[in-house]
């Protein structure tokens, strides 16, 4: 459903497109806003904290709306080296917030995160912690 | 396109004080100027800070944490902040992170530089 690269400059333009995906996979209101937000705020850290650009897929089964945001690197040379998907803060406590599920892997290829959203007419998704 | 900003800064004269008024959307591309913005509000002797979010579309945590960082320096001199008539999907982020709890958020006609 969406395939897109993003970096600081177009991470609004991420947004738009998440949004309408959301939108397109049957959630509504203020639950397509939560899949944009989560996927801005993963996104984000990508950018500021990882190595400044990052891939955002997103894919649907029947039931579930899966979002993963990766990158490929360690973080820029000029920037911070904090390690990234797992630095504390208000971002990461909102993607825990509005997701159903995250899932976290690391490794020494880059990061993924994934960020699942029930859809209207699925089972509840479990917690996976 | 350039000269086209993802998010626009205001600075009016309210009741109690200068108002800030944000539209667009906010996020890590816009921090530097909105830091800007506020820092300028932080020297001026008058009592309240408003900031009208009735025209942002969006904000992240990012954004969200550089409001909270300029309540608490306000809050340091015995000034005051508070965020008004925040469009919905930016009231669900704030009341999330319970900011909701920490400063003071209005809605209405009267919150902000509407003249009252």
């Amino acid at each position: 459903m969406l395939d897109q690269r993003f970096e600081a400059a177009t991470l609004h333009q991420l947004r738009e497109r998440v949004l309408a995906v959301a939108k397109a996979a049957g959630l509504q209101g203020s639950r397509a806003i939560d899949v944009m937000l989560v996927v801005h705020e993963l996104a984000a850290n990508a950018v500021r904290h990882g190595p400044g650009w990052g891939r955002a897929r997103i894919a649907n089964t029947a039931t579930a709306l899966y979002c993963e945001i990766t990158d490929t690197g360690p973080a820029r040379a000029d920037g911070e080296a904090e390690p990234w998907p797992y630095r504390p803060g208000h971002g990461l406590w909102l993607v825990r917030q509005a997701a159903d599920q995250v899932r976290v892997v690391t490794g020494p290829a880059g990061s993924a995160v994934t960020a699942v959203f029930g859809l209207p007419g699925g089972p509840d998704i479990p917690d996976a912690g | 396109m350039a000269g086209v900003s993802l998010l626009e800064i205001s600075v009016g004269a309210g009741p109690s004080g200068p108002v800030l008024s944000l539209s667009g959307e906010s996020d890590l591309s816009t921090l530097r100027v909105l830091s800007d913005a506020l820092a300028a509000q932080m020297t001026g002797g008058e009592q309240h800070l408003s900031i009208d979010l009735s025209g942002l579309r969006f904000a992240d945590s990012a954004t969200i944490r550089i409001l909270l960082d300029a309540h608490r320096r306000l809050r340091a001199s015995d000034r005051t902040l508070e965020l008004v008539n925040p469009h919905p999907n930016v009231a669900r982020s704030l009341t999330m992170l319970g900011v909701d709890k920490l400063l003071t958020m209005r809605t209405g006609p009267q919150a902000g530089h509407s003249g009252w």
